[in-house]
């Protein structure tokens, strides 16, 4: 059967449960909803305390702590349970954060209505964490995968720059998208639904052309961060080279990524400049070429080679020839007629073409004409405002439907376009051989259904637009002529390049993104997406895997209409209205291409960014991934589903509901009273309690003294206050040191394999770690950190325990690096000592095979409350010896570890005394009997708490239900007579039998009545129990004869460590 | 300064529990103190014999401080009130050797109280200049 079991929600009493069943022997999974265990830390007593007990918890080698988890399901089967435990993502890798906090500085959302930022910190594991209960609608809208809400959050907070890292590092091209992009992310922005969308896209134009004033500092920014990330992978060059037809947004974007996973790239172009649609198609009134020729070369500049006009037509020529992969991407250039009558005449333009003339700068002049613009797109939107720059002309634009923006419709109409919507065209009609217009009829335009509007003709409206010239702006589509006749790569209804869900069209190697594949024309970021999606499944394809790529991401947040007013409420100003942007003068706009749109100033940046909701509320924004020196912020960590099989189940709190069918141990008692009371149930039926046997600290503690020493820089925290490399470089002048470099971090996982490789390589019998872990020993003090703890259990402290070297922990950290802050000389020197001085701390070479007396236990039970004697039942069904005696006023004295109970008549010896009174009357009568120092903080506290720090005494309160505490009692004697079994046992002090004179200074001055003078054939002597011993020093300070050596750090050892240290 | 012109460490031994929480609270808070001042922790303050506060002396230690868990809260019942003994003998040692018995001082803390924790050196750094200025 298996001996796991599983301990649901850690209050304080599941807790209690949790540690009493790990002490014996079972393997607990500690379940808990919230990031942190125990619960608010404030209701449980002294935070030291609380601390160490939580720590304590986390530490012991029997208990799993489930952080973040939720139960899914609970099946019995044959007696054991089939649990479903789902673990919520934290975000943050517990096994690496340092809890430096430098994540929370930068991050600029606060939680509405707390004072929380996003990522923080909140009790055990003492861990970041980060709220985030899905993805921003905005994010997740945004097809090229922008953390949009990040660089709202960023703009918010002034940090235009972060912002536009965080935008150019999923889109190469933030000047275009923002001024021309069709903004989803807006279309989806959780603040329609109570007022008008935040104005995401003037947000993205304002940082692009801040970070354009200072190109330089950008560009080399950028230069840099490569530069890390490359020497961060370590991989320089994949070897594969990839061929990309078509510079454009999608062709681009897929060589950018392509290139910084280490792949070659060339781009293949037909036009004589780089862009594609966003350089011969969007006219220059409504973007600046200038930033946009920037951001192209910019990603020319990390390495990709492009040949311009160049007509690509041989492409599994280009497999042929060196390429491993090649991307189609060449877009839907070819602007579509309408076969009516005279469509053919030269004076009908295709819109594209002229707006390719436009766009290169070709000079054209239409002054004097009649220009007929035929379609309601963006594309016949720019033909239109282009035609009329050009020596203004008049201008038609007829259309059935308009799918304009309404801002560009003003402007356009601004700028003397005469818009004529709900028309069908029949024919263009000449007038000696002249195009005197085109004839139209009026139309009932309905909706747009599969792509397609829908419309009646109205019959009998037949009337002429008049016009000389028309562009045709009525559809686009890709030119494929260029793909082998031999239909290797196949099309669909011939508007794209069929692919399969790996974006691979049907010749290997070939794939396909943007509108030419989806046959169909639409912006700029679906296109980066596009990019994006091809260059990852090119790079499953060079690596040989054929992982389909998903889209399957977190939930997006839909915030509801209360709680969107909840955190208008919580803020201030509480209610703003979108902030339009605002054009140029009409008069400036005439026959000039100058950009119309004017970027909002930093004032209203800020006002219109701080309208964001913070919908996640984290932003995404990576502001912490970039700052955390560990690496342990984890954003894209999933859900993990585990199933668990246990032998009982304990329920805490209001968890226990769903499951209320199945016989659980249920917990209704908040106290760990209860928690050690469920704990019995489950004990009950483990059977017999193993022997004792105590491990040893050290079995294989080599007897060579070649040591090393490892100085951990703490990711800056020690390095930046203190010379760790002096440090190393003087240790290497000291005889006793053979060995002495840094590391980065130690209380991680890759810390302690190259801690590890370190010894064994180097053949070391000693390590000394200059850290923030202070000990080696298996306990937790008052300022022990969730960090310290791990660093030890992954070195082996707690469990197997590490039998390659001894390891000498100093703190430099609190000691030297933070205690002395304003010199770095000083702090250096400080830590040089203590280093020095670990060094006189003896390599325990000793035998330290722990002898237990295996005595029967006996436990004790006094006073006359109904708890006496359920605690007795319940010992004897555990198995344990016990006896119940009255209330005595007689001598209760601890020696040799046991109480012994001296009355007139007889005498008790026990090693366990439960205190079982009435009333409390009764049991201030028993404390002052077995002279309890009462005021032990251990011992009082506000929660009925049985455990005390009086060794082997358990109390059940009088006010309590008797049958949690009797039960509860009997548990922990149990646990704790396991626990001694389990573990592994600290130094103990030891007694030199040929020096003790067995004066009896040590049993009278030891406070826990530990020592003990024994008679046998060597003679009279005392004896310290190991088993018991906290290895406090006391008696050995105060040992006459100097027989007793205390467990760690003896007195020659002390006087070695004064001598270096005064030296 | 001694003859050599070094400068001379300061000793203080804390206590595992409460104060040497404090000692790290003083590093977590950032509050400085003398870099002469040289910490050495043991489990419990009651560990010391007079022997190893005289070899500091006698190793030239400029002054030695003593801090322990605050009353009542030894994490060994008694360490620290059997160190107070210990102390007081080692004084009367001190005195009887001819040195200022003020230069080793004697202080009980609470947990994660950096400010008392600095007090408590400032304190003692400030006896040990005033000890120079007689020399």
């Amino acid at each position: 059967m298996t001996k796991e079991v599983l301990v649901i929600g850690s209050t304080p009493a599941g807790l209690q449960a949790a540690r009493n069943l790990a002490d014996c022997g079972l393997m607990v999974n500690l379940v808990e909803s919230s990031p942190y265990i125990g619960g608010e830390p404030q209701e449980q007593g002294p935070d030291y305390l609380w601390n160490a007990r939580l720590l304590e918890i986390l530490k012991h080698p029997n208990i799993k702590t489930w952080t973040d988890t939720e139960v899914i399901s609970i099946n019995k089967e044959n007696g054991e349970y089939q649990v479903q435990l789902n673990q919520n993502p934290r975000y943050i890798d517990l096994s690496k954060c340092t809890a430096c906090g430098d994540c929370i500085e930068v991050c600029p959302v606060t939680i509405p209505g707390t004072s929380l930022k996003a990522i923080h910190f909140g009790g055990q594991p003492d861990c970041a964490v980060i709220a985030k209960n899905g993805v921003s609608p905005c994010s997740n809208a945004c097809p090229a995968g922008i953390h949009v809400q990040g660089y709202v959050a960023l703009i918010a907070d002034g940090r235009y720059l972060e912002a536009y890292d965080l935008i150019h590092d999923a889109l190469p091209f933030p000047s275009v998208c923002g001024r021309v992009c069709n903004h989803y992310c807006e279309d989806s922005c959780s603040r329609l639904k109570i007022d008008e969308a935040v104005n995401i896209m003037a947000l993205k134009r304002f940082v692009a052309d801040r970070a354009y004033e200072i190109k330089d500092e950008v560009d080399q920014k950028l230069t840099e961060s490569l530069k890390d990330a490359r020497d961060k992978n370590g991989k320089d060059s994949s070897g594969k080279k990839v061929a990309i037809i078509g510079a454009g947004p999608a062709g681009l974007t897929a060589a950018r990524d392509l290139t910084r996973v280490g792949h070659q790239v060339k781009i293949f172009d037909a036009n004589s400049l780089p862009g594609g649609m966003m350089r011969v198609g969007i006219p220059p009134h409504r973007i600046s070429y200038e930033q946009l020729d920037w951001e192209i070369n910019r990603i020319l500049a990390e390495g990709i080679e492009l040949e311009l006009n160049t007509w690509v037509d041989d492409i599994p020529g280009l497999l042929k020839n060196g390429f491993d992969a090649v991307l189609i991407a060449t877009g839907a250039h070819e602007a579509v007629k309408i076969p009516i009558e005279n469509a053919d005449h030269p004076d009908n333009w295709l819109s594209l073409e002229f707006l390719k003339r436009v766009c290169l700068g070709e000079e054209l002049d239409l002054k004097g004409r009649k220009v007929i613009i035929l379609g309601g797109g963006d594309v016949a939107m720019d033909a239109a405002r282009a035609a009329v720059r050009l020596g203004t002309p008049e201008v038609r634009l007829v259309c059935r439907g308009l799918r304009a923006s309404f801002n560009e419709i003003n402007e356009a109409e601004e700028e003397g376009i005469k818009i004529i919507r709900n028309r069908v065209f029949k024919k263009v009609i000449l007038d000696n051989g002249d195009i005197a217009g085109v004839e139209c009829l009026e139309a009932e335009v309905g909706e747009v259904i599969d792509g397609k509007r829908q419309f009646t003709e109205l019959p009998e409206t037949e009337h002429l637009i008049p016009g000389d010239l028309v562009i045709w702006a009525v559809g686009q589509r890709s030119d494929l002529t260029f793909l082998p006749e031999d239909e290797q790569i196949k099309v669909f209804s011939k508007l794209g390049i069929q692919t399969d869900k790996r974006m691979m069209t049907t010749l290997d190697g070939v794939f396909s993104a943007g509108d030419v594949r989806r046959g169909t024309t639409f912006f700029v970021v679906d296109a980066v997406g596009e990019g994006h999606h091809a260059a990852r499944a090119i790079e499953h394809f060079l690596e040989g895997k054929t992982l389909a790529i998903t889209q399957e991401g977190p939930e997006e947040v839909n915030l509801s209409l209360d709680e969107i007013k909840l955190r208008l409420d919580q803020r201030a100003p509480t209610r703003t209205n979108r902030i339009p942007v605002s054009c140029i003068p009409v008069s400036d706009r005439e026959n000039n291409f100058s950009e119309v749109e004017l970027t909002l100033g930093e004032k209203e940046i800020r006002l219109e960014a701080g309208r964001c909701l913070m919908c996640g509320p984290c932003s995404e924004c990576m502001a912490c991934v970039v700052v955390c020196e560990p690496g342990a912020v984890l954003h894209n960590q999933a859900v993990c589903s585990q199933v668990v099989n246990v032998r009982a189940v304990i329920t805490t709190g209001e968890n226990s509901q769903a499951w209320n069918q199945l016989d659980l141990n249920h917990i209704s008692h908040p106290d760990p009273a209860a928690g050690s009371a469920a704990a019995f149930q489950v004990m009950k039926e483990e059977g017999q309690i193993s022997p004792l046997q105590l491990r040893e600290t050290n079995p294989s503690a080599s007897t060579g003294n070649k040591t090393g020493l490892v100085v951990c820089q703490c990711g800056g925290e020690i390095s930046n206050a203190l010379d760790t490399s002096y440090l190393c470089k003087s240790a290497l002048s000291w005889p006793e040191i053979s060995l002495a470099q840094e590391l980065p971090f130690s209380c991680n996982e890759d810390a302690a394999n190259e801690l590890k490789k370190i010894i064994r390589e180097n053949h070391l019998d000693r390590l000394i770690l200059a850290a923030c872990t202070c000990c080696s020993l298996d306990q937790v003090c008052f300022s022990c950190t969730y960090q310290r703890i791990r660093c030890k259990d992954n070195l082996g402290v707690f469990s197997s325990l590490l039998d390659l070297a001894e390891i000498e922990f100093v703190n430099i950290r609190e000691q030297c690096a933070w205690a002395h802050p304003r010199s770095r000389k000083k702090a250096t020197e400080a830590a040089k000592v203590l280093i020095r001085a670990a060094l006189a701390r003896n390599p325990k070479t000793g035998n330290r095979k722990y002898e237990y007396q295996n005595k029967p236990i006996t436990t004790l039970v006094l006073g006359y409350g109904a708890s006496a004697e359920l605690c007795l039942k319940s010992l004897d069904e555990l198995g344990l010896d016990s006896e119940a005696i009255e209330v005595l006023s007689g001598n209760i004295i601890r020696t040799g570890g046991q109480y012994l109970i001296q009355r007139p008549d007889s005498e008790f010896k026990a090693d366990f005394l439960v205190l079982a009174p009435g009333s409390g009357a009764e049991l201030d009568h028993i404390t002052k009997s077995v002279l309890l120092t009462n005021q032990s903080p251990f011992l009082a506290g506000d929660r009925a708490d049985l455990d005390t720090l009086e060794y082997g005494l358990v109390i059940c309160p009088p006010d309590l239900d008797p049958e949690i505490s009797g039960q509860g009692a009997a548990a922990l004697v149990y646990a704790w007579v396991n626990g001694i079994a389990n573990r592994i046992k600290q130094p103990a002090a030891k007694v030199d039998w040929l020096r003790c004179r067995a004066c009896n200074t040590c049993v009278e001055i030891c406070g826990y009545g530990i020592p003990e003078i024994v008679v046998d054939d060597v003679g009279t002597y005392a004896f310290i129990n190991p088993a018991l011993c906290l290895d406090c020093g006391i008696c050995s300070a105060h040992c006459p004869s100097g027989a007793i050596t205390p467990g760690t750090l003896t007195d020659s050892e002390l006087e070695d460590m004064l001598e270096i240290i005064l030296s | 300064m001694n003859i050599s012109g070094k400068k001379q460490k300061v000793i203080v031994f804390t206590c595992n529990w409460q104060a040497y929480s404090s000692l790290e609270a003083a590093g977590i808070e950032g509050l400085g103190y003398s870099a002469s001042i040289i910490p050495i922790r043991l489990s419990c303050l009651g560990r010391l014999s007079p022997g190893i506060i005289l070899k500091a002396f006698e190793g030239g230690a400029a002054g030695v401080c003593l801090v322990g868990c605050a009353e009542g809260e030894c994490r060994y019942q008694n360490g620290n009130i059997e160190a107070r003994e210990v102390f007081t003998e080692a004084r009367n040692l001190l005195k009887l050797l001819g040195y200022n018995e003020n230069l080793l001082q004697y202080h009980l803390i609470n947990a994660g109280n950096g400010s008392d924790y600095v007090n408590i050196m400032d304190l003692l750094m400030k006896t040990i200049e005033k000890d120079r200025e007689k020399l």
